[in-house]
């Protein structure tokens, strides 16, 4: 009785937790308490007593690996080259993390020190990994947001967690993002992905730095931070980010297209939308896509597999057999829709949700 | 003569150098004019163009790269370096390690990116914060520019706009005597379309300006 009684409370947390999300009434202290779940800092399950003691314990492990390198000498310095590296590499790049930003602004600025403290414990605490750029990018609106050191560590800990494919060593997280993504685009907008195939950009490295940090660059702080709630919260499908790639690239096609851009305009344009994008429209229309796509007959496999959708065993996908049918249940009138006219599900998702 | 009768072209120049050396300020110093201490690190890659009327036959757009400097990033590089016809990598005088770098980026360059003839792309070394630590050049500078035969190399700084214009007029220089050496008016990278006129600007300054 008593543990079905915790599930259920945990159920209307996280229930909670995501109506707030998808209907974007969140304050900012609703947010700094959302966070903390999302970012895997507190479990759904916990009772307000274990929190405390979760709080207590991560203060004291943050501290301890926060004394590591601020004790290390300067002999140790010497003869530790990576460390300093990464060290030399932290300093430079907080001192470019959103200065444009109040919070931010300014000489001696004392949350800059905070960037810098946090990356540095987070070399100590993940010494494989270090810090890569980019990750300040992704440390700086929790700080703002949160203005707790201790608690800007660990959900950023959390954080990395989801995107530490980014930053592999050999980037293999990055190229499959990208792969991912022509295969999305390839079957969303297969004329786009033809042209960009024809166009020396079929890499899809133009959308390399809104896959790295998650369109930090291109949003506002506001709308990075409702963006990342619903991809933290993995709503509606894992890899929705892809989708609002696709979203974005779908609402860019014509410009591209029809100026006949080649490599290096479609960088040029794409780097140019950097704060001209709307965050709403973008996440109504990505959830349209994934409509689209989870009522799809002709989504193949590798499309599914990427959103986390079952797979289609039997392969013929023309026409609507057994064996999608018993993955698409909920929907029984699938065969009379006509998917590919786009507006049905675009109009669904923005009837959905985020508004 | 009238803008609409001016031969144009487009030279593509690659931008690169360890992190935090000032890339970003240089270009946009260069292009636009500006420096700011607010810029942000550079993610995957970026560019400005600039417009130089070269001499009154010749427009020149140069379209200068600004390529992130971080080493985990480096299998991008091979794209963005695709039709570039020249490069300068920069270091940071304050810091004696981004002068060691410059090696490493040379030998990146020299092995990702040829000019259609096959000949080594004309690069220049920018030795950039010459405002904070003008003295503390590396005296080995002369020496590796020889040996891997670079013509040039300048003290620079986009915060108190020195020797930027200089040095990418060297650029320019460099990659017209390139093209009118190698006859390469038909490469299919670059819109070269035209025979070139001598050019009016070069003024000789074939050694090292500081």
């Amino acid at each position: 009785m008593q543990k079905t009684l915790s599930m259920y409370k945990q159920f209307l947390r996280q229930l909670h937790c995501y109506i707030i999300i998808i209907f974007q009434g969140v304050t900012p202290s609703l947010r700094r308490s959302v966070w903390k779940y999302l970012l895997n800092y507190y479990s759904w399950e916990s009772t307000q007593k274990e929190r405390d003691q979760v709080a207590k314990e991560k203060k004291e492990e943050y501290y301890r690996m926060k004394t590591q390198w601020m004790t290390m000498t300067k002999i140790q310095e010497d003869n530790f080259s990576d460390y300093r590296e990464r060290k030399s590499l932290i300093e430079k790049d907080v001192n470019r993390t959103d200065r444009t930003y109040t919070f931010y602004a300014g000489d001696n600025n004392p949350h800059i020190q905070l960037l810098n403290d946090i990356l540095m414990t987070y070399v100590m605490y993940n010494f494989d990994l270090g810090y890569v750029q980019g990750m300040s990018d992704l440390l700086s609106p929790i700080l703002y947001l949160l203005q707790d050191e201790v608690d800007t560590f660990w959900c950023f800990v959390g954080f990395m967690e989801k995107v530490i494919s980014n930053f592999d060593v050999d980037q293999a997280g990055m190229k499959e993002q990208l792969q991912h993504l022509h295969t999305l685009v390839a079957f969303i907008e297969p004329e786009l992905s033809t042209y960009l195939d024809n166009h020396d950009s079929g890499n899809m490295f133009f959308c390399f730095r809104w896959l790295l940090v998650w369109f930090k660059r291109e949003l506002s702080q506001e709308d990075v931070m409702k963006l990342w709630e619903v991809l933290w919260a993995g709503l509606p499908c894992p890899n929705f980010h892809l989708l609002i790639c696709v979203a974005i690239l779908e609402t860019e096609k014509r410009a591209l297209m029809d100026n006949n851009y080649g490599f290096t305009e479609i960088l040029k344009h794409i780097n140019e939308l950097s704060l001209k994008l709307d965050v709403n429209f973008l996440l109504n229309k990505a959830e349209g896509i994934y409509r689209q796509i989870e009522e799809s007959a002709h989504a193949n496999d590798n499309v599914r597999e990427i959103l986390g959708l079952p797979k289609i065993e039997n392969g013929n996908l023309d026409s609507p057999n057994t064996a999608s049918f018993t993955y698409l249940d909920t929907t029984a009138d699938h065969a009379s829709v006509n998917i590919d006219t786009n507006e049905v599900s675009y109009e669904r998702g923005i009837s959905n949700s985020y508004l | 003569m009238s803008d609409l009768f001016k031969k144009e072209l487009l030279f593509k120049i690659l931008v690169v150098g360890d992190f935090g050396v000032g890339k970003t300020s240089i270009i946009k110093r260069y292009a636009e004019g500006t420096f700011s201490p607010k810029y942000k690190m550079t993610i995957g890659a970026d560019f400005a163009l600039k417009q130089l009327d070269w001499d009154s036959e010749t427009r020149i757009n140069i379209q200068l790269w600004d390529i992130a400097g971080h080493e985990r990033f480096g299998y991008l590089t091979s794209v963005y370096y695709r039709y570039a016809v020249a490069a300068a990598i920069v270091f940071d005088l304050t810091r004696p390690d981004t002068f060691f770098a410059v090696a490493k980026w040379l030998a990146d360059l020299r092995d990702k990116v040829s000019l259609p003839v096959g000949r080594p792309l004309p690069v220049i070394i920018l030795a950039n914060k010459g405002d904070v630590a003008a003295n503390k050049v590396p005296p080995q500078i002369e020496e590796f520019c020889k040996k891997n035969h670079i013509t040039s190399w300048y003290v620079t700084s986009a915060k108190e706009n020195r020797n930027i214009d200089e040095a990418m007029n060297r650029v320019v220089v460099e990659v017209l005597e390139n093209q009118r050496n190698n006859n390469l008016y038909n490469s299919d990278s670059v819109m070269l379309a035209e025979e070139m006129h001598t050019d009016k600007h070069n003024n000789g300054q074939l050694c090292c300006s500081r």
